[in-house]
């Protein structure tokens, strides 16, 4: 499984600049898109671990929906207080109309 | 209970009240609500400060004049707490750019502001650790006026600023803050008193009563208003993290609601703080019913705050623990 492209979501079930949640092997994670292209990250925030998958996507951005913390779905980046330490994203790729994601490997 | 705790159990409790699907389009973001308010607001402002000038050439006049303006330079608190949610609007530099600006009109840190906020939100009415709690039990009225006047505010606020340009942060504010983070939060309250300091200086200077007629005295006098609405927002209801009942919607007129930029819907706020001041109103349509709403309005809680959750009027008596109950208050024992 480790560095292995594993399925995430059909590119179909996320609308545009939104975020679902999935789970591979029991872990947490949030898939992304914004303008047609697609991220994924850890889904717990790193300020007081609300879902990010419950949070809004804004650009590049998801913002935390408990204190409103702001991450870049591309680099991880802790954007704006109260986070400030970056969340693990993950690569991804898409074929055939189906989301994979490099579980395993941080970006 | 860890903050880590505190905040899945919050979101659980959402979760049982609004589900994922009916909060999502409310949590979209715009520009033009938030221009809408803000400039309304400036304009009102401008409005109060042309009847001051007015009233300059009319005696005794210039007091309610600037009580008015003051009135008004005090709901800048509202797009304040808006911006520091980032909700305000969908364009980021006009988010923090507003935030900043009320922030040194309104003397409140935004940066910090932003973090104790956040601890607010985690912990609204849990004794010792909500850092905005407004008037716990017991309380007096003494206490009520205490914080109706504002001087709680000026105190609180002015610690910040002093103590942080300093480089020291109390114990209870620094567990909000990351260690990391405290330089920045020490360089905004220096900036911040740089800014009055050159607003001292240029009135002692020219002589100017500009500063004092247009902002500070104004500030100082009409910020008792926006206290009012602030106790309303959780003072009396239940002192635990209960989503429905820590805190009280008021049913009120356009016009307070367009001041307070829709924080009246204060249940529907805590219950999803991501959702914009815009949408509240939606949101309250959707699960409203399920929210401690009183319908009696602002001067009616302030009423009820001082008939019904007062614990004696200068000394705190004793709490009865059946009037408690029947008050809705609990108490930290
Ligand atoms: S839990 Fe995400 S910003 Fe606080």
């Amino acid at each position: 499984m480790e560095n292995d492209w594993v399925f995430a979501i059909n590119v179909d079930e996320i609308d545009d600049e939104d975020v679902e949640p999935i789970e591979i092997e029991g872990k947490e994670i949030a898939i992304y898109r914004n303008n047609g292209q697609f991220y994924a990250s850890v889904d717990k925030c790193t300020h007081g671990n609300a879902f990010l998958s419950d949070g809004v996507v804004v650009g590049d951005v998801i913002e935390c929906p408990l204190h409103q913390g702001r991450f870049c779905i591309k680099t991880g980046k802790a954007l704006s207080a109260p986070v400030s330490v970056p969340i693990k994203t993950f690569e991804v790729k898409v074929d055939d109309g189906k989301v994979f994601l490099k579980f395993g490997q941080t970006k | 209970m860890t903050t880590i705790d505190a905040n899945a159990d919050l979101l659980e409790r959402q979760r049982e009240i609004v589900s994922r699907k009916t909060l999502k389009p409310l949590t979209k973001r715009r520009d033009l609500p938030g221009l809408i308010y803000f400039f309304g607001l400036l304009g009102c402002i401008g409005l109060t400060g042309f009847i001051v000038y007015l009233a300059e050439f009319n005696g005794w006049w210039i007091w309610p004049a600037m009580l008015l303006h003051g009135i008004m330079l005090s709901h800048l608190f509202a797009p304040l707490h808006e911006t520091s949610h980032g909700t305000a609007f969908k364009t980021r530099w006009l988010n923090e750019s507003v935030l900043w600006f009320c922030g040194i009109v309104t003397i409140w840190t935004p940066l910090y502001f932003r973090y104790d906020h956040a601890g607010h939100h985690t912990y609204a009415q849990v004794p010792g650790k909500d850092p905005e709690f407004v008037l716990p039990t017991p309380r007096t009225v003494l206490g009520y006026f205490y914080y109706v006047s504002a001087m709680h505010l000026w105190v609180k606020n002015g610690g910040w600023l002093f103590r942080h340009a300093l480089g020291y942060m109390t114990p209870f504010n620094r567990q909000f803050v990351p260690e990391d983070q405290l330089p920045k939060i020490y360089l905004e309250a220096r900036i911040m008193l740089a800014i009055y300091a050159g607003l001292a200086a240029f009135t002692i200077y020219t002589g100017s009563l500009v500063v004092l007629t247009y902002w500070l005295i104004p500030t100082i006098i009409g910020v008792p208003v926006a206290r009012m609405l602030r106790v309303a927002d959780h003072t009396g209801c239940v002192e635990e993290s209960d989503l429905r009942n820590y805190a009280r919607t008021v049913t009120t007129d356009c016009i307070t609601r367009f001041l307070c930029w829709n924080m009246s819907y204060h249940c529907e706020h805590h219950l999803a703080p991501s959702v914009p001041f815009h949408n509240l109103k939606g949101l309250h349509n959707k699960v409203g019913d399920q929210l401690n709403t009183v319908d009696k309005g602002y001067i009616g809680v302030q009423w009820e705050v001082l008939t019904r959750h007062m614990n004696g009027f200068w000394r705190k008596r004793p709490i009865d623990p059946v009037a408690r109950e029947a008050s809705g208050s609990v108490v930290q024992d």
